[in-house]
């Protein structure tokens, strides 16, 4: 899982609204198939951040490259976990998750195993064939985590997904992330403001200031998963982070 | 010994279906209380029949010996969402409840000046709900809460619009301004973090039809500390308890 | 909770006949309060009623050709609202310039009423057309500014987890926009076809032929019998009644989906 390999290269990552900086210029590594976190205090421009990374809006400067080639959604595959519920209201669930295969033309041979993969690994059995409006709102963020794991994407980015979740299902849903991602390997950047959770999923912490926006710090986290939010290590991690992230208050 | 101030003792249903099964507990004067579970069992039902704006299908729920009623009471709602009123100043909002009470005007001033003081929004007093953030919302709401002197503090997951970081500082506002006037306050959460850090005593309701799980008393100093090792266990314990699998 | 939802719908049913009663009641008194030839009562209406089935008008046109004309006319006119209105929105509101741009000349178009058209209309049409015109001009901006209006209403994350997935601009409309905007415009067809529908009379006053409902209503007129007048103004409303609710349910049908936003 910490094959030390580097899959992203971000640099000089600028973005600007008029007069106003937003991101400036920050620069990182995002190694492949690794959990990285990236946290900061409220209004650090975290929204501004994803959808740069995503190319869902333009850089203003600086670079993105994987694999030394610009982000480019045509051709490489980009997956976005939005913050809000972001089911087709008139798709089924089955035809939701399949969206990101379809537009990609993929072959329906493909696409049906992929679906029948990940239709079991997110728990979603049974629920193919219902409506958004007819299930909860975990389960909608399910649909969304299986939509962005289907079409085995280069690159995932996910924006608090759980925050308008409640305590148990977070923590289920939590723990069901971390291993769909250790069987699939991808590559997955999860932007939080909860830090507690951050410690809890990430092997790697980015910390941001507040705007203009800069990397401040990076912490570490190696411990091995499921992680107990009662260790002292755990703790500890948990404390520094705070600090880290306070001290811009 | 404490006084009891509210005694809940109710069951309720929508038609036919059943919410709340034989609840009965008490909330003692000054005392910080919340109540935990799982999304959807009922305990905005509960909050509205402690505050008397529904009434049981079954049972009472009295207030010092009388039957909660908002007209006879003097009781604040704090909701979860943004309840400010689009086209007043913060000012004119944390007044509405004194005006709609019929306070003398001068004295009415005198305490939405306080009550702004109290929560912290010295400067923005002519501010409407469009130029501040959530959580000067949810500050609003609280200093319209606390400017009616109310015997009872209503409060159904003020802060879960808000991102982490805002809901500690709210949190810790909250603690603040209770700690310095001991309202009695029945908090209502599905964050058991936050259930721990704020309250006294917490209750555990079930899921539907939702039945008294278990109550914890909570005896850590305050300011808590959210990564101390008992504050830890005793959010574990409860998180157990609430555990619903999805 | 079911039970709930039937016993309330019947309860409501309950009430609408009392409601219609009451009417019938109330104006059986008044009429014989005033005992005018020029305001017939209920039994009266009935009767001119029933000879209008049986025997058709003062001609001897039937009352349903009368219906049957009048149908076929407005759903051309609306036909043709629909076909130009529609994909004219869906144009204007996925190029916003090109609406904000053309405001100064659809704006002042858009209220005039079709009434005001009468004379331009007949002078400059005939026959069928002249009909289909001022319905047309009835449903076609109701239709028109409210497709327009839904386009901006499509939720900006429903479109990014199609580009995020690389799609272009033509699968986005046709997979994502046009899904989302459906419901709007379905109710702006509903709304334009009630407004078409109520052009009727104005239309059927200036065109050519004899039958139609709007002309059964001035044929009557010119005799001044109250009685059939009103049964052509009622058979106008409860038609438009009908039309109504047949849409409201297909849209409820198709738009089942959107039970978590209340439709209407």
């Amino acid at each position: 899982m910490s094959a030390k390999k580097v899959k992203i290269k971000v640099r000089n990552l600028t973005k600007r609204f008029g007069e106003l900086t937003v991101l400036d210029r920050m620069s990182f590594d995002i190694y492949d198939g690794e959990f990285l976190c990236v946290v900061g205090p409220t209004g650090c421009g975290k929204t501004t951040f994803c959808n740069v990374v995503t190319r869902l809006i333009p850089i203003t400067d600086g670079s993105i490259l994987m694999d030394g080639e610009s982000i480019d959604l045509q051709k490489h595959n980009v997956s976005f976990v939005f913050q809000e519920p972001s089911c087709l209201p008139w798709r089924t669930i089955w035809d939701d998750v399949r969206i990101g295969l379809e537009i990609k033309k993929h072959p329906k041979k493909v696409i049906t195993e992929r679906m029948d993969a990940i239709i079991e690994l997110t728990g979603l059995k049974g629920f193919e064939a219902y409506y958004p409006h007819q299930v909860s709102a975990g389960m909608k963020q399910r649909v969304a985590i299986a939509r962005a794991f289907v079409t085995e994407p280069d690159l995932m980015l996910m924006d608090e997904p759980f925050g308008q979740l409640d305590t148990s299902t977070k923590f289920h849903i939590e723990k069901r992330l971390i291993d769909i991602w250790s069987r699939t390997k991808r590559t997955i950047i999860f932007v939080t403001h909860n830090l507690e959770e951050a410690v809890f999923m990430a092997q790697r912490i980015l910390v941001m200031t507040q705007k203009p926006t800069q990397i401040k710090e990076e912490v570490m986290v190696d411990f091995p998963y499921p992680r107990d939010i009662r260790a002292p290590e755990f703790v500890k991690v948990r404390r520094r982070v705070t600090e880290l992230v306070k001290w811009w208050e | 010994m404490p006084n009891k101030m509210v005694h809940v003792d109710v069951s309720m249903s929508y038609g036919s279906l059943a919410v709340l099964d034989k609840i009965a507990f008490d909330v003692y004067e000054n005392e910080f209380l919340a109540i935990v579970g799982p999304t959807g069992c009922g305990k905005t039902t509960m909050a509205n029949l402690i505050s008397g704006l529904l009434k049981p299908a079954q049972g009472r729920v009295t207030i010092n010996g009388r039957r909660a009623d908002p007209k006879v009471q003097n009781i604040s709602f704090v909701f979860q969402e943004p309840s400010c009123i689009p086209w007043r100043t913060l000012r004119d909002d944390i007044y509405i409840g004194l005006e709609i009470k019929g306070i003398d005007e001068r004295q009415a001033r005198k305490r939405v000046d306080e009550a702004i003081k109290l929560v912290g929004m010295e400067g923005f007093e002519e501010y409407y709900p469009h130029q501040i953030s959530g959580g000067m919302k949810q500050r609003v709401a609280i200093a319209r809460a606390y400017v009616t002197d109310p015997d009872l503090m209503l409060m159904d997951e003020p802060f879960g619009h808000l991102d982490a970081q805002t809901r500690y500082l709210m949190q810790i506002e909250v603690m603040r301004i209770w700690q310095k006037l001991r309202k009695t306050v029945v908090f209502i959460t599905n964050n058991i973090e936050e259930a721990v850090y704020l309250a006294e005593r917490v209750l555990v309701f079930s899921k539907l039809p939702a039945r008294i799980k278990g109550e914890f008393k909570i005896d850590l100093p305050r300011p808590r500390d959210n990564t101390d090792s008992k504050f830890l266990d005793i959010r574990s314990e409860i998180t157990k308890m609430v555990e619903v699998v999805e | 909770m079911f039970e709930k939802k039937s016993r309330e719908g019947i309860i409501s049913a309950g009430y609408n006949v009392f409601s219609l009663v009451v009417v019938l009641v109330m104006w059986t008194i008044f009429c014989r309060w005033q005992n005018s030839p020029f305001f017939p009562g209920p039994k009266a209406i009935f009767f001119a009623f029933v000879d209008l089935v049986k025997y058709g008008d003062i001609e001897g046109v039937s009352l349903w050709l009368h219906i049957w004309k009048s149908l076929v006319r407005i759903f051309a006119g609306f036909g043709a609202a629909c076909v130009l209105g529609i994909p004219l929105g869906l144009a204007m509101g996925l190029y916003p310039k090109f609406y904000n741009r053309t405001r100064a000349v659809i704006e002042p178009l858009r209220f005039i009423p079709p009434i005001a058209w009468i004379p331009m209309a007949i002078v400059l049409l005939v026959g069928f057309q002249r009909y289909v015109f001022l319905i047309w001009l009835g449903a076609f901006f109701p239709i028109l500014i409210t497709t327009l209006l839904s386009v901006a209403k499509v939720n900006p994350i429903h479109v990014n987890v199609a580009k995020v997935n690389g799609a272009n601009r033509f699968y986005i409309i046709r997979k994502i926009v046009i899904p989302s905007v459906l419901p709007d415009i379905a109710a702006g067809m509903r709304i334009g076809l009630g407004v078409a529908w109520m052009c009727i009379v104005a239309a059927e006053m200036i065109g050519g032929e004899m039958v139609g409902v709007g002309r059964l209503i001035l044929k009557y007129a010119e005799l001044l019998r109250m009685a059939e007048i009103i049964v052509g103004m009622l058979v106008i409303g409860i038609i438009g009644f009908i039309m109504n609710e047949i849409f409201i349910k297909v849209e409820k049908r198709i738009f089942r989906w959107r039970s978590q936003v209340g439709i209407e």
